[in-house]
């Protein structure tokens, strides 16, 4: 706040159009964020999701008998947290691709928010909608009989 | 719905780059067929429809879509739906965007995957489902 409000040419160097907000609050959110998932992870660390029901259950597992695109999730982040990439990708092969794109983009909201970035790039507009059937292709694919041993092993046949 | 002044294009969600010919006679400056305009920090709000921050909406509408149709965590996309649904409503008012539509109908989809996992953690944790199914299905955490 009070670098940002003291420093006009910090101020002109980077017009973000928050103004009002100084480096400090923009960069509040993705700290936040970044702090809530990390806690996250720490309590899947130690707090075994492989016990039935710690978590709960998933309905869509529960009520249709296939596992959706998050099914495994919580065991996959845990097997992350131990370090075995391999067993988190048995687990849930999405979340083991995303946990670095993940990573990645947060580096670049940290970057972007305190001003580091000269060029600011916009995501490409197709990639929610990418994202988004990425996510329903994969919940397909790992309900597929010839597929399951590989993308869902732990449901069994 | 909330706002009638707000420009409703069920279009919007259309990349730029759509035909030439086929667009309709839209009111405001900008075409389909022209690039996208960059980013005018200096835009007068209310001023025409630019299409600078549409990508809110879709990020907003695919967040909300996720967060219903993915398990009963859905809070975990339903939030953030909320919170980009309503910067592209913001995006939308302050005439960055066209397509706040698609933002209203992420704040919807999110208030929906939030009530859906909530209840769903309520009747598994509170109100017995947990001691219930335990039993007979045994590979069924996360």
């Amino acid at each position: 706040m009070t670098l940002t409000d003291s420093d006009p040419e910090a101020a002109a160097r980077a017009p973000r159009g928050r103004g009002r907000r100084g480096r400090a609050g923009a960069l509040a959110a993705p700290l936040g964020v970044g702090a809530g998932l990390l806690a996250a992870g720490a309590v899947l660390a130690v707090r075994s999701p492989h016990d039935s029901g710690s978590y709960g259950f998933c309905p869509i597992l529960l009520l249709t008998g296939g596992a959706c695109p998050g099914c495994g999730g919580l065991r996959s982040v845990h097997e992350l947290t131990q370090l075995d990439i391999a067993g988190a990708a048995g687990y849930n092969l999405l979340v083991v691709i995303a946990a670095p794109l993940a990573v990645l983009g947060w580096g670049l909201w940290i970057a972007r928010a305190a001003g580091w970035l000269r060029h600011q790039r916009r995501l490409p507009p197709a990639l929610p909608w990418v994202s988004l059937v990425l996510l329903l292709a994969f919940g397909a694919l790992r309900n597929v009989p010839a597929l399951r041993p590989l993308l869902t092993p732990w449901l069994g046949p | 719905m909330s706002n009638p002044t707000e420009p409703q294009d069920p279009y919007g969600a259309q990349p730029p780059s759509g035909g030439y010919g086929a667009q309709p006679p839209a009111g405001g400056g900008g075409g389909y067929g022209a690039p996208p305009p960059p980013p005018a920090y200096g835009a007068a709000p209310g001023g025409g429809y630019g299409t600078e921050k549409n990508s809110l909406g879709v990020w907003a509408l695919v967040l909300g879509i996720v967060g219903v149709l993915c398990c009963g965590l859905g809070f975990i996309f339903g939030i953030p739906a909320l919170i980009v649904g309503g910067k592209s409503k913001e995006a939308a008012r302050n005439g960055q965007a066209n397509n706040g539509g698609l933002g209203q109908a992420g704040v919807v989809l999110g208030w929906i995957a939030i009530a859906f996992s909530v209840l769903w953690l309520i009747y598994v944790f509170a109100l017995g489902g947990l001691a219930a199914f335990n039993d007979g299905f045994s590979a069924t955490t996360y």
